[in-house]
């Protein structure tokens, strides 16, 4: 009976597996190989070689401007979102269920929105007489600026998200006890709040830094051409012109995922 | 040669393409009986076998960039026929989806700098005896280089890159790409540049007083290094050259002619200039590819080579044409000198020609200065 009931479960384990490793893993492996490859300009024929050249092009100084800048805009983005997430995490926190859900609602009613739209939005924010040009008389759009604030606007939910859920998860008479041993209440913050946050921010700050370094639409749309991020080179490469330069690319997006979820969840482990 | 503004101002100009551009497509497709007529026995060369002129054939090209009325039309010619739009979205792309997809592609539109690239791949069908239609086409756009014969490319449009500018906002008036590049510092910010590698390199080559074309690595370097330096100044490196200089965010431009007369259409105030140094242009034009609908692809070339259908599609595009006594063609477009200019300016255009391997080293310095 036992052996009956298990072999449908076994089946669709087995299917799943299949298209896990068909849909994902394959093409995967098929990436990373041509990292390791050679390209013909012409034909757009992918040679497997075993050469680092990809990588050696990727470090150029053709392309080395657009890692500064894709890593230098995610990190400029995390700290900006960490900056506005935090405390708007914070105060979420200590509103009562009801205003918390309401509040809730309004962080995430963008996500509702799809993605393109969103960034289309900030560009008529971010574009002549739009609203940062007429209060600050700065257009930002088609540059770095208006990127970064881009990414900050798209991604700030994915931050504050993780962080409301830590901060939910904390013992209540931990501030109690703070207030009663006299803390002030920043010092009950940076001491007791900030710590047991810390778990979301660190998978607030992986999430979007990963999404940042591989953005695509936020650029194309607001970088106007000019602010070439990691996933727009991807884009072009990925197209057949040079997928060894594109198979670079992406096994160091790759590398940079996998050591922030690292990062994560040894910063998970730490804090806990 | 981009995609994205072409189907920006096509979505933008259908509506009225749609009323106005097909009228004479639609008088013509009424009552004249001197245009050639749609080839119905394809003639496919060296077979005896009857053509097969039903089936849905997959057309691989810039989104929009046919006439208003022309697939309905061809579907109504050819009852059982069906046209499937394939968006381009590169050459590079299209490299790609034609070696990838051999037979599930039917025809495509391609330029000159990249039909050799797939000739070499062996993709393309011989149009044959199958393609009457291409003795509409001006003997200036025929016999080409990649293509001496006419075997295999039927030509469709052209299209120059100048200057534009807006005459409202912008103090001075240039006349060459020396005053584009002077101009571009005083206006730093809003100037924008045509987002097409040939265009605007070979743009480049000719205010450098270099071959258009050139294979030497000295000068394609010194073209990277001029666009570099010119980055700074740029507000955007865009497929919507028109939009931007209608709205007035950019008062000075590197674009294509076509995107240029659709923007002035919208706002009069933007000018057009041929720059004194010459011009760099691209030709495209239709080529079928070997699948097992190959008959019904040559009949497609051909019904867009009727004078009436191919009317149809200038007007709706808004690009120069290689029939130019077409008289369906409406007549703003067969007489602006944007489209059609005198002989001084067209003695000065070099089309763009195919790199070979060079190409990379081209790629490699357009890469750079986008990447800077």
């Amino acid at each position: 009976m036992r052996s009956i009931r298990r072999e449908p479960l076994t089946l669709l384990a087995g299917a799943e597996l299949l298209l896990v490793a068909s849909g994902f893993l394959l093409p995967l492996v098929v990436l990373v190989a041509y990292a390791f490859g050679e390209s013909d300009y012409l034909t757009f024929d992918v040679s497997v070689t075993g050469t680092l050249d990809p990588f050696r092009e990727l470090f150029s100084d053709v392309y080395r401007p657009v890692l500064v800048r894709s890593f230098g805009l995610a990190a400029v983005t995390v700290t900006v979102c960490a900056l506005i997430g935090v405390p708007a995490a914070l105060a979420i926190s200590r509103l009562d269920e009801r205003r918390a859900q309401v509040a809730l609602l309004a962080v995430v009613a963008p996500a509702f929105v799809s993605f393109t739209v969103r960034v289309h939005a900030w560009s008529n924010l971010l574009g002549a007489d739009g609203v940062i040009d007429e209060l600050t008389g700065q257009r930002l759009l088609f540059r770095p600026g208006g990127v970064a604030l881009g990414m900050v606007g798209t991604y700030l939910p994915l931050f504050v998200l993780p962080v409301v859920v830590a901060l939910g998860r904390r013992d209540a008479a931990l501030l109690d006890a703070a207030a009663d041993l006299g803390a002030p209440r920043w010092r009950t913050t940076r001491t007791v709040v900030l710590p047991l946050a810390r778990p979301g921010i660190i998978t607030g700050a992986v999430l979007v830094g990963v999404l940042a370094i591989g953005e695509y639409i936020v650029p194309t749309v607001l970088g106007g051409g000019k602010v070439l991020l990691l996933g727009n080179v991807l884009n072009d490469q990925a197209a057949g012109r040079d997928q060894p330069l594109g198979g670079a690319i992406a096994v160091v997006i790759l590398v940079v995922v996998a050591l922030g979820a690292v990062v994560a969840r040894l910063g998970a482990r730490h804090a806990s | 040669m981009t995609n994205d503004s072409r189907r920006h101002f096509l979505q933008r100009s259908a509506y009225l393409a749609l009323a106005a551009g097909s009228m004479p497509a639609i008088l013509a497709a009424c009552g004249d009986d001197d245009d050639p007529k749609p080839t119905n026995s394809s003639g496919s060369t060296g077979t005896t076998a009857a053509p097969v002129l039903t089936g849905t054939i997959n057309f691989l090209n810039f989104e929009g960039w046919i006439g208003a009325g022309e697939i309905a039309a061809f579907e109504k010619q050819y009852p059982g026929a069906k046209v499937n739009s394939v968006p381009w979205v590169s050459n590079e792309d299209a490299i790609a989806k034609v070696k990838d997809r051999t037979g599930d592609l039917d025809v495509l539109l391609v330029d000159g700098t990249t039909f050799p690239q797939m000739a070499a791949l062996e993709v393309f069908a011989e149009l044959g005896t199958s393609v009457p239609n291409l003795a509409n086409i001006d003997p200036a756009y025929r016999n080409n280089p990649w293509d001496p014969d006419d075997q295999f490319f039927a030509a469709t449009d052209y299209g120059r890159t100048g200057i534009a500018y807006r005459k409202d906002l912008l103090d001075g008036v240039p006349t060459s790409f020396e005053d584009f590049f002077a101009l571009a510092e005083a206006n730093s910010g809003k100037v924008i540049v045509l987002d097409y590698q040939r265009s605007v390199m070979g743009s480049v080559m000719k205010y450098l007083g270099l071959p258009p074309s050139s294979t030497n690595q000295e000068d394609i370097d010194a073209v990277r290094d001029a666009l570099i330096a010119l980055k700074p100044h740029l507000l955007a490196i865009s497929t919507e050259v028109g939009k931007q200089l209608a709205a007035g965010e950019a008062v000075l431009a590197l674009g294509d002619a076509y995107d240029i007369y659709t923007a002035k259409q919208e706002n009069d105030a933007i000018e057009w200039v041929d720059p004194t140094e010459g011009q760099v242009a691209y030709l495209e034009g239709l080529a079928v590819l070997e699948g097992p609908r190959v008959d019904l692809a040559r009949a497609f070339v051909n019904f867009h080579l009727e004078t009436a259908q191919y009317a149809d599609f200038i007007n709706t595009v808004n690009s120069a044409g290689v029939m130019p006594d077409n008289a369906a063609i409406l007549e703003a477009l067969r007489t602006t000198p944007i489209l059609n200019p005198g002989s001084e300016v067209r003695s000065g255009i070099d089309f763009h020609e195919f790199l070979g391997e060079t190409g990379e080293a081209w790629q490699t310095a357009w890469d750079a200065f986008k990447s800077a």
